[in-house]
């Protein structure tokens, strides 16, 4: 090889490095005169946001729509295809646009690195799938979107089911995301089970400490024959912080209340519930899906999300298992303890098209009753005319349960406590768990331990220090 | 005359060489500057900011550093069970690679077979063999537990157990150590079949050979993955954050998951900033102190 050619070699190595770390690199191309910013007040969220924004906002819902638009979603099996169905309708009904998008499994905590990454390094989508407990607020990722609605002028209450927004302003009013769907649980249970324990069916309104009673005459057998009163799902930690009268934290987040007798007491009756096996302890769930210990009969109840309906009725169709349904259990005051996992949309900072961007969180949330009828597969959809009408009525097998339920109970949910920005004080909430459940430490002494940490944690937090 | 122009045109090709290496070399450099010596910069800066998801913040001081060693349990928890894990895992790895690497440099029946089979399990999926390691580890369901109630033992929840989790990770990375085998089986194949021949005109037992022979003179393959393996053990991560998420009771939350939960779960970029580089100067201690005392031990051919 020549010495010129030598060089040449070198130089086309180094341009073809470079461009490869551009491809690495966050997208610089800034795109802050397109983004709107946050709006400042909290009680008018959408009257406060500037005039620039405004007008950017304004002008966009009046333009033809062209580009680049790149979608990150999260999801697996019927989420995805959930996912993929509203998105491919979208660009179905977009030829305008020149539309890419990526589903990434949320097993493994594969999404949480890749989006993680992504976003800190401003090379994620355009828009990107978020949710008011999970990485999304208070993160700066996400324009104010605000001002789109504004322009719109759109009544979200006319057009989106009551509540399924709220989570998305945060403290100072800003909207950090628009909704897609939203669930919440359902307690289902093997009929089979209790006629064999002779034990009633659960009614509405039972609670976890009845469940410490009568739950005992599933907890038989021994190893791979054991079987359970009900399964440890990954909702239940949650549910157990309301189980006897607890609240995790002040309505506007400045307070933390894990430090409560009515937090004891639940730590009390979670050991209670394990030491007796109504519940199983770690082990057994650890690597088994509580899904796969109701479906194969070994757990008498199955607190089922919405997003698992189908799968969880089929599933023991085919097992032949008789099941029926039952609200979740409620607190000591009576309330109904359910919990609410919302899933949204949010435009990043970095979008180069966040007008393309808008058009498609609108239709996602409210605009197109066919995206909506897609997203209906794995929750109830914020559109509320789909809500109503096609979502409620959709049955599953077993007895007596439609989409009606998860509709009428949206509304008296608790939204995940320890989601997105307070994830730190639900790892804590989960070490008090280990610590009493599988350590065997004391309830009082280790609420005693962990609340203070809660309290630092809470000081911490973005919202509180604003 | 001539010498002045033999000088020039030297100092021509000198430079024309240099010009080339600089330019050869210049892939890798660009990518070590941006891409190492840019982030260590950037995260020192940050370790001494409130800096959230976004990277930016206000200059604290050495708040971090001060939360990191006074107000954080889980920080001293985090350095605790990373240190033992190293403790445990590091000295195991190395007496059984040099084993292994022993045993499949002997001319044994199906010697290929063997090889495969012990290197098989480090180019298997990092996250497949996790999870089925936490199948056998399964204290209802578990294989383990099954095998000891055949004896009438009931087995303890070792997932479960703040005592035994962090042993049973230290466990599942062993099984792994394909990588490290090789590299000490080709060291060892690399001592001269000369020294073994005289040994054995001597008389010297199989056993004896390994120990004057094979061992010293494997010692620098070994303080190779002993340096490496001290680097890698303190960065542990996967394996804890998919099978324990750090639990029970923190027992087996690593260092690296702490920066990983403080930077992109709880946004706090600057504490996360600040442990890391706690990290590496623990790392370097360590590092340093076994390069410090490998003239002892360690014994090159020259």
């Amino acid at each position: 090889m020549t010495r010129v050619s030598k060089k040449f070699l070198a130089v086309l190595l180094c341009s073809a490095m470079l461009t490869a770390m551009t491809g690495c690199g966050s997208s610089t191309a800034s795109n802050s005169g397109n983004a709107p910013a946050p709006a400042a007040d909290s009680s008018k969220p959408a009257a406060s946001s500037d005039a620039a924004s405004a007008e950017t906002a304004s002008s966009a819902s009046g333009t033809e729509l062209s580009g680049n638009l790149d979608i990150w979603a999260w999801g697996a099996d019927d989420e995805a295809k959930a996912r993929e169905g509203a998105i491919e309708i979208f660009i179905s009904e977009h030829p305008e646009l020149n539309i890419t998008y990526t589903i990434i499994p949320t097993a493994d905590s594969v999404w949480d690195q890749k989006a993680a990454a992504a976003l800190s390094s401003g090379s994620a989508g355009d828009v990107m799938q978020m949710s008011p407990d999970y990485y999304g607020m208070n993160t700066e990722y996400y324009i104010d979107l605000n001002p789109y609605v504004e322009a719109d002028g759109v009544n979200l209450d006319d057009v989106l089911v009551p509540g399924v927004i709220d989570g998305y302003y945060d403290s100072d009013g800003k909207l950090e995301g628009f909704p897609l769907l939203a669930n919440c649980f359902v307690m289902a249970y093997n009929k089979d089970m209790f006629d064999a324990a002779g034990v009633a069916y659960p009614e509405d309104g039972w609670t976890m400490e009845d469940l410490a009673d009568w739950g005992q005459a599933f907890a038989t057998g021994e190893g791979a024959n054991k079987t359970y009163g009900l399964v440890k799902h990954w909702v239940m930690n949650n549910v157990m912080v309301y189980a006897c009268g607890g609240t995790p934290y002040s309505d506007d987040l400045s307070t933390s209340h894990m430090g409560t007798p009515e937090i004891v007491d639940a730590l009390t009756l979670y050991k209670k519930l394990t030491d007796t096996g109504v519940i199983p302890d770690d082990t057994a769930q650890k690597t088994i899906p509580a899904e796969t210990l109701f479906v194969s009969g070994k757990s008498a109840m199955y607190p089922c999300g919405g997003f698992e309906t189908i799968t969880v009725t089929n599933d023991a169709d085919e097992n032949g298992i008789n099941i029926g349904f039952c609200n979740m259990p409620s607190d000591k005051n009576g309330k109904e303890i359910n919990v609410q996992y919302a899933t949204g949309w949010a435009i990043t900072t970095t979008s180069k098209n966040p007008d393309a961007g808008w058009q498609f969180l609108k239709e996602s949330a409210y605009a197109n009753d066919e995206m909506a009828k897609q997203t209906a597969i794995c929750g109830m959809p914020s559109n509320k005319n789909v809500a109503e009408n096609y979502y409620a009525d959709i049955s599953f097998k077993g007895e007596g349960l439609n989409n009606s339920y998860y509709v009428e109970h949206m509304g008296s949910t608790h939204l995940n406590p320890f989601g997105g920005t307070l994830a730190s004080t639900g790892n804590i909430w989960t070490t008090m768990v280990e610590a009493v459940l599988l350590d065997n430490q004391d309830p009082q002494a280790v609420v005693d331990q962990y609340a203070p940490q809660i309290e630092k944690e809470f000081a911490g937090y973005s919202f509180n220090k604003k | 005359m001539m010498n002045e122009k033999k000088k020039k045109k030297i100092s021509g090709i000198q430079k024309r060489n240099n010009l080339n290496f600089y330019l050869y070399i210049s892939p890798w450099l660009i990518f070590f500057l941006v891409l190492t010596v840019y982030p260590m910069i950037k995260s020192f800066i940050l370790a001494f900011t409130d800096s959230s998801f976004n990277g930016q913040g206000n200059f604290i001081g050495l708040e971090n550093f001060v939360q990191a060693f006074t107000m954080d349990p889980r920080f001293w928890a985090a350095f605790k069970n990373t240190i033992c894990y190293v403790l445990m895992y590091v000295p195991l790895s190395l007496v059984l690679s040099f084993f292994l690497g022993w045993l499949l440099s002997r001319n044994v029946k199906f010697l290929g077979f063997w090889r495969t089979v012990f290197y098989l399990p480090y180019i298997t999926a990092g996250v497949a063999v996790t999870i089925l390691w936490g199948w056998i580890f399964n204290g209802t369901y578990g294989v383990i537990n099954y095998i000891l109630s055949l004896f009438g033992i009931q087995g303890p929840n070792w997932l479960g157990d703040k005592r035994l989790a962090l042993g049973c990770i230290v466990v599942m990375c062993l099984w792994s150590l394909g990588n490290q085998i090789l590299i000490m089986l080709a060291g060892i194949q690399d001592i001269p079949d000369s020294y073994y021949e005289s040994a054995k005109i001597d008389g010297a037992s199989t056993l004896r050979q390994v120990f004057a022979i094979t061992l010293p003179l494997s010692t620098p393959t070994i303080f190779f993955n002993l340096v490496i393996g001290v680097i890698s053990a303190f960065q542990l991560f996967n394996q804890p954050y998919i099978l324990t998420q750090g639990g029970p009771v923190n027992s087996t939350v690593t260092v690296a998951m702490l920066i990983f939960q403080n930077a992109f779960q709880y946004g706090k970029m600057g504490y996360a900033s600040c442990i890391a580089w706690c990290l590496f100067i623990v790392i370097m201690i360590f590092t340093g102190i076994i390069e410090f005392t490998q003239n002892k031990w360690v014994f090159y051919d020259n």
